[in-house]
């Protein structure tokens, strides 16, 4: 029968496609996974634990924890300002903030960490020099890791809140204000139960970004050890100087934020979409 | 109080809320990435023209001079009358009433001084964005994302098909597996990446023994981008599938056409959006990515050099003004590329 | 509370929304606004609520009970506003949405806990909801959102009810139950109450009061019955309920319909006759008539409907009474006089009366 017959090729044609899939995958992603925690712990589970403990490896960590503690906020709530202007209102202009936002991600890292030396370098940046002889440096400085994280990671809250804001609309606060709330309790009762989900999503891809960036702050670092070192930066140092034990055992640390990160996104990006119907 | 440019509305929060907005975009991104533009205009200003002076009168020739290189000369102000008695000068560095046959050189217009400075940039700003080394990273570059992209465009589509259609145990970690490149950071995917391709790594050895070098090699920056890249095309091209349904082939085949028939006529053109969303923020990603590529590139001026890196190489070497060409020129060139791929696309699929 | 509109415009850039409205609610009615979409009907329904702003005008102001209210935010206002599509609280239980108005009060007029309580508890009964108190607004039917809305509304006992096209997103036969549910529910409750509607059925069935709008401006204010019978506009008489519309023009401060070649006034004239307001002669009558060719007889439903067309080929349409109908029965091509038994003239449409020759 045709029916049969049409039935098995299309059976045959997904095991073949499925295969293909499975393997690509398992290659591609899977395989480099796989190669760190091999070589992390291929001098044994000692080796990989000292490695760890080494001073400069744990002053890299403090700074990307530190890096972390303070983007991740400042973007959060910069990220929320910016969607409720952008979302919920029509002014003219929008198109062109939403371009401005959307601007960092076609920006290459090491572009990025150009701009802020050339902005903010002690010797020729625009106001560096200003800055320098006050004392202040934010460049080649844990303040410069810290402003090229911000601005590499930046788009990651605010672009995923304004499409799910716009969809949204404004009908509930109105709602909510014809009701009697005040402003606040509005945004807090109404606005942000509505886009947690959303929000956590960003903050989770923010993270993400904030912990493992390097191009941009390679360039703006100065490779201070031990001061202006961040974790990928160390991975690359120790690398370089051939500890591979040691360079494997902290990379080794970012993947496991790294599946962390998509196991959060998988379980968000469910929830999301049950919750946006 | 009514803004033109903004419609009313009665929710509360605008002004401070744009405010911030503008405030934070313009400090954030808008400032530092004008430095680009500013910085490369102003290359040609680094040198200032003037007129050479001899006995009180033009000799007609031009002298270009650094700000520091003027110290020991008698330079007369641009509007100085030669042919007065005494004009007021700069000596040595001083101000002082001196003779016009002692000047030796007198400063040109501000609009001279703007017109020589941008006539004599952009001369400089090409040598510096594309010289030999530049252009062969810009080969290297635009070369691996280009080829990165379309194997991506390919192993991608496989992925998301099946994906969306096949039933696979697992299917929810296979999915979740697709973003693992966004959330590693780039450079624990370039040593791992070296590892992996390194002639004793577990690929680099298979390839080895069929007498394929990989790493260092264009070839290791190409499979690197392969791995950065991929998500991007998978995630564009599912919605697009799940959108489409299988409402579409079944009409295609319904009306005799064979499976092949339909994805080349109805399929393949119903998703070329995704697709190009897909192949666009690939090539784009692969031009800008520096953490994954640099272990394994290997990283030899001319021929396996990254634009990214050549940038890292000037700044490390002081070049700013260099740095800032090629910077400009690499972000032009693939802005306008995927401007226009996009626009040339489109233009034809809506045709 | 009574309701003062005085001379309130808004301008959408160089659209004019509202034109200079006018309006008194008094205390305690139920008042439609009727008109077609995009006539300025729900800009001043929100512009009541506090939730568009008027231009400011000289003059413009809006008194709740004699006191302005234009100045006040739409959160004090104390209003009820039903929302079009309901606007619930998509993250909270109906229980939760009911409640919202009285939670949000300041601490010191906020009710305790178990008052609260009890409040929602006689909301959802007076609205049939009292099972569904812990449910979400994505698992209610449409009928049961618009009723959570209302009870939200009615929670916070707002002086005045505002509803916007309150049956506009629900399907024919809840719009009819709703509707006569609403009236019931106004003559309990007795809050002064307007309601936005595009149809005139509705308004004309629930309201003690109709205000026509088109184009940003009031038409006509009146019962239901003084707008069907005595309609000021044209576009009034058209607006609700079915008419046939002959065109013609004045001469000499005489309408003219149907005759040709004459020469010209400025004016237009225009006769509208509705269908029920015609009667079907055999034979050519004396006081003049309207030549027509039956084409389509309907005999189902309250009405006979009968569908006819004029010498220029114009469509004319007839209601009857099956009595009527009964009487002297119309087939499919009978030739037949139309004799209008009641009509309205319009010049340039304004109603007018005077002389008029057919």
């Amino acid at each position: 029968m045709i029916r049969t017959d049409r039935h098995s090729t299309r059976f045959a044609f997904h095991v073949v496609v499925g295969t293909l899939a499975v393997l690509t995958i398992a290659v591609i992603l899977v395989l480099p996974l796989g190669i760190i925690v091999k070589e992390a712990f291929s001098k044994g589970f000692a080796a990989w634990w000292n490695a760890l403990r080494d001073a400069d490896t744990l002053s890299a960590v403090k700074l990307t924890l530190l890096t972390t503690a303070i983007v991740v906020p400042v973007n959060t709530v910069m990220g929320v300002v910016m969607a409720w202007a952008i979302a919920k209102f029509d002014f003219k202009g929008r198109t062109f903030l939403i371009s401005l936002i959307d601007l960092p991600f076609a920006v290459s890292p090491i572009v990025a960490g150009l701009i802020f030396i050339l902005l903010l370098g002690p010797r020729n940046g625009w106001i560096g020099p200003w800055l320098d002889a006050r004392g202040i440096r934010l460049v080649f400085s844990t303040a410069g890791v810290i402003i090229a994280t911000l601005f590499v990671t930046f788009p990651f809250v605010v672009r995923e809140l304004i499409p799910l804001m716009r969809e949204q609309g404004t009908m509930e606060e109105q709602a909510a204000l014809s009701l009697g709330a005040s402003p606040w309790k509005m945004f807090w009762r109404v606005t942000l139960p509505n886009i947690r989900w959303g929000l956590l999503y960003g903050v989770i891809l923010c993270l993400a970004r904030s912990v493992g960036e390097f191009g941009a702050v390679s360039v703006v670092s100065g490779h201070i050890r031990g001061e202006t070192n961040t974790l990928p930066l160390h991975v690359e140092i120790l690398y370089n100087e051939y500890s591979f034990t040691a360079a494997f055992a902290a990379a080794s640390v970012l993947s496991l934020v790294a599946v962390v990160t998509i196991t959060v996104k998988s379980f968000l990006e469910r929830r999301i979409h049950r919750k946006g119907a | 109080m009514d803004i033109k440019w903004k419609k009313y509305s009665v929710l509360p929060g605008f002004g401070p809320s744009f405010a911030a907005t503008v405030v934070w975009l313009g400090i954030l991104v808008l400032l530092p990435l004008s430095t680009l533009v500013v910085n490369t205009l102003a290359i040609g200003f680094e040198e200032m023209p003037y007129r050479v002076i001899s006995d009180g009168a033009p000799t007609g020739e031009t002298v270009y001079l650094r700000a520091g290189d003027t110290d020991d000369k008698t330079i007369a102000p641009a509007d100085a009358d030669l042919s007065a008695e005494t004009v007021a000068a700069v000596a040595y560095g001083e101000a002082a009433e001196v003779s016009p046959a002692e000047v030796e050189l007198q400063e040109v217009t501000r609009g001279e001084r703007i017109r020589a400075g941008l006539v004599r940039g952009f001369p400089k700003f090409v040598e510096k964005a594309f010289s030999p080394r530049v252009l062969a990273s810009f080969r290297v570059t635009f070369g691996t994302a280009l080829l990165a992209a379309l194997v991506n465009l390919f192993l991608g589509g496989i992925i998301a098909y099946a994906l969306v259609r096949i039933k696979i145990p697992g299917k929810r970690i296979l999915d979740a597996l697709i973003d693992l490149p966004f959330a590693m950071p780039t450079a624990i995917c370039g040593i791992a990446m070296v590892t992996m391709y390194a002639p004793n790594g577990p690929i680099g050895s298979l390839a080895a023994k069929l007498g394929i070098k990989i790493a260092f090699t264009p070839l290791g920056i190409t499979l690197a981008l392969l791995f950065i890249g991929l998500p991007f095309v998978v995630r564009a091209l599912q919605p697009a599938l799940i959108d489409l349904g299988t409402e579409l082939e079944d009409a295609a085949m319904s009306l005799g056409a064979s499976r092949i028939t339909a994805w080349r006529r109805v399929i393949v053109p119903t998703l070329a959006p995704a697709l190009l969303t897909g192949f666009s923020l690939a090539f784009a990603r692969g031009l800008g990515e520096y953490g994954t590529v640099i272990f394994i590139a290997g990283n030899a001026p001319m021929k396996t050099e990254i634009t990214s890196l050549l940038i890292v190489t000037q700044l490390e070497q002081f070049d700013y003004a260099g740095a800032t060409a090629i910077a400009l020129a690499m972000l032009t060139i693939s802005l306008l590329l995927i401007f226009g791929i996009n626009r040339f696309f489109s233009g034809r699929h809506h045709s | 509370m009574s309701i003062e509109i005085n001379h309130i415009s808004k301008h959408y850039g160089d659209f004019q929304a509202l034109d200079d409205i006018s309006l008194t609610i008094p205390t305690g009615k139920l008042v439609a606004i009727l008109g077609p979409s995009g006539c300025g009907k729900t800009t001043l329904l929100r512009t009541v609520a506090g939730l568009e702003r008027a231009d400011e005008t000289p003059g413009a102001d809006i008194l709740f009970d004699g006191v302005s209210a234009l100045n006040s935010p739409v959160n004090r206002r104390k209003v009820g506003f039903v929302f079009q599509h309901y606007a619930l609280f998509r993250q909270m239980t109906v229980a939760d949405n009911v409640a919202f108005g009285l939670t949000v009060k300041p601490r010191a007029e906020r009710p305790d806990k178990a008052t609260i309580k009890k409040r929602v508890a006689d909301m959802l009964d007076l609205v049939q909801l009292s099972r569904l108190g812990s449910r979400y607004p994505d698992e209610l039917s449409g009928g049961q959102r618009q009723r959570v809305a209302l009870a939200r509304a009615l929670a916070i006992e707002p002086k005045v009810l505002l509803l916007d096209e309150p049956f506009g997103a629900l399907d024919a036969q809840v719009r009819a139950s709703l509707r006569h549910w609403l009236r019931h529910l106004h003559d309990t409750i007795n809050v002064t109450s307007i309601f936005v509607t595009h149809d005139q059925e509705e308004a004309l069935e629930v309201s003690d009061q109709v205000v026509v709008m088109n184009k940003g401006r009031i038409e006509q204010i009146g019962s239901p019955n003084e707008l069907f019978s005595n309609p000021k506009t044209e576009f009034v008489m058209n607006f609700l309920g079915e008419v046939n519309i002959f065109h013609g023009r004045f001469e000499r401060d005489k309408a003219v319909f149907g005759a040709k070649g004459a020469e010209r006034d400025e004016a237009e004239a225009k006769m509208l006759v509705r269908p029920h307001d015609f009667a079907i002669r055999r034979a050519r009558p004396s006081e003049g008539g309207i030549a027509a060719e039956v084409i389509r007889v309907l005999t189902a439903g309250a009405l006979v409907k009968i569908e006819l067309v004029d010498e220029s080929r114009n469509l004319l349409y007839v209601h009857q009474s099956h009595a009527e109908y009964v009487a002297d029965p119309v087939k499919v091509q009978d030739k037949v006089w139309l004799v209008a038994t009641s009509q309205r003239i319009f010049r340039n449409g304004e109603d007018w009366s005077g002389d008029y020759v057919i």
